[in-house]
């Protein structure tokens, strides 16, 4: 086995020419040198460290540089573009005639759910918003860096995480507060005295997944079914039972809008380069 | 005017060393006792060549050896130049220090 082939194909593809044979290729050789001394995985683990190290930087710099600057910019601004006009159909369908409303519901459930409480595009839009951003950005820039590709999928990366582990929950459960408080008002004032005074139970987040951020939701999920009622101790109620099992299955979803992110920009980067132009000039050749 | 090149304590370190010796990036990092990172020091290098410091040259490799070759780095004229100065200028410094009572 000789380490380091699969890393240098990668380098070769994400890094120029220039910052392979200079940094990475040094940064191989020692790696393969020192496996074939050794043969210590240890060895092999720390070199690979070192390695994705030096990679990381290079393709900071290769990202810097006016060029890819001028692609990162236009990817940004297509990006928030595109998002702004997702969420502002995504507005108007779901406050807009009942009849729409009604028919926007009956697709599948996950994308219902985040539709009804207005963080769809948060969920699912920033994601898919990449496509575009990278079909644009590519489609209209004449040289740049295959870092720049990299480092705009990483950014698509950390907005989806972001927008869909952060954001929209926050805004979920500020709506689940704001119609909580507003029931609880409503018991209070009811003019039926068999309603008013009602007891109204405080919220508990943790019975909905959705609305939990990315730290209670893993704690929420490593923590075991709990035992909520004193008089009986040892009984779990169903609902708390599936407690954990939907939190993991939450967290896989969340999870993979992070390959539909890198699917949606290869997609987009691919399209946006057979629809460039002819006279545009390549790519800054990689090798 | 332009301003001269800096030398951080990571390229200062890295020529200290290769006035002893022509050497590879990992034998840097292990002379330096852990002044040097494995993850840094091929970033650093790159960046004095840029700016004139130090060259590279492939290790010729045996017949039949398969892998990528290394590279072996030494300092320039340029480089060993830079490194006498600030080494002159560090000393200078230390001497002007206080002397604590």
């Amino acid at each position: 086995m000789r380490p380091g082939t699969t890393l240098h194909r990668i380098a070769r593809l994400t890094c120029t020419r220039d910052r392979c044979d200079r940094v990475l290729e040094p940064a191989l050789a020692d790696l393969q040198h020192e496996w074939a001394a050794s043969n210590s995985w240890w060895v092999l683990v720390r070199s690979y460290v070192a390695f994705w190290q030096s990679w990381g930087a290079c393709v900071l710099r290769d990202a810097a540089a006016a060029e890819s600057r001028s692609f990162s910019a236009t990817v940004l601004t297509a990006l928030a573009l595109t998002v702004a006009v997702t969420a502002s159909i995504e507005l108007v369908l779901m406050h807009g005639s009942f009849a729409i409303r009604h028919l926007i519901l009956s697709v599948p459930f996950r994308v219902v759910f985040a539709a009804r409480s207005d963080t769809a595009t948060l969920r699912y839009g920033v994601a898919l918003a990449m496509g575009p951003a990278l079909f644009i950005a590519t489609w209209r820039t004449q040289r740049v860096a295959p870092a720049a590709y990299v480092t705009a999928a990483g950014l698509g990366i950390v907005l989806t995480v972001i927008s869909s582990g952060y954001i929209a929950p926050a805004l979920i459960r500020l709506e689940m507060i704001r119609q909580h408080d507003s029931f609880a008002r409503w018991a209070a004032q009811a003019p039926s005295s068999s309603v008013r005074g009602w007891y109204v139970p405080p919220l508990d987040f943790s019975s909905w997944e959705v609305a939990e951020s990315w730290p209670d939701l893993i704690r929420s999920a490593a923590e075991p079914p709990r035992h909520e009622s004193a008089l009986v101790p040892w009984y779990v109620t169903p609902d708390e039972a599936a407690r954990p099992a939907r939190d993991r299955q939450e967290i896989m979803e969340r999870l993979l809008l992070i390959p539909l992110t890198l699917g949606s920009a290869v997609i987009g980067a691919a399209i946006g380069r057979a629809m460039r132009h002819p006279s545009k000039v390549d790519p800054i050749p990689r090798s | 005017m332009k301003r001269p090149n800096r030398l951080s304590r990571a390229e200062f370190l890295i020529l200290d060393l290769l006035q002893a010796q022509e050497s590879f990036g990992l034998e840097l990092v292990a002379r330096s006792e852990g002044a040097l990172k494995r993850g840094t020091v091929y970033v650093t290098l790159s960046r004095m060549q840029d700016k004139g410091y130090v060259t590279s040259r492939a290790e010729a490799l045996s017949p039949g050896a398969i892998g990528l070759p290394r590279r072996l780095y030494r300092p320039t004229a340029y480089g060993v130049a830079v490194f006498k100065v600030w080494h002159r200028a560090e000393r200078a410094l230390a001497r002007l220090q206080p002397q604590e009572a």
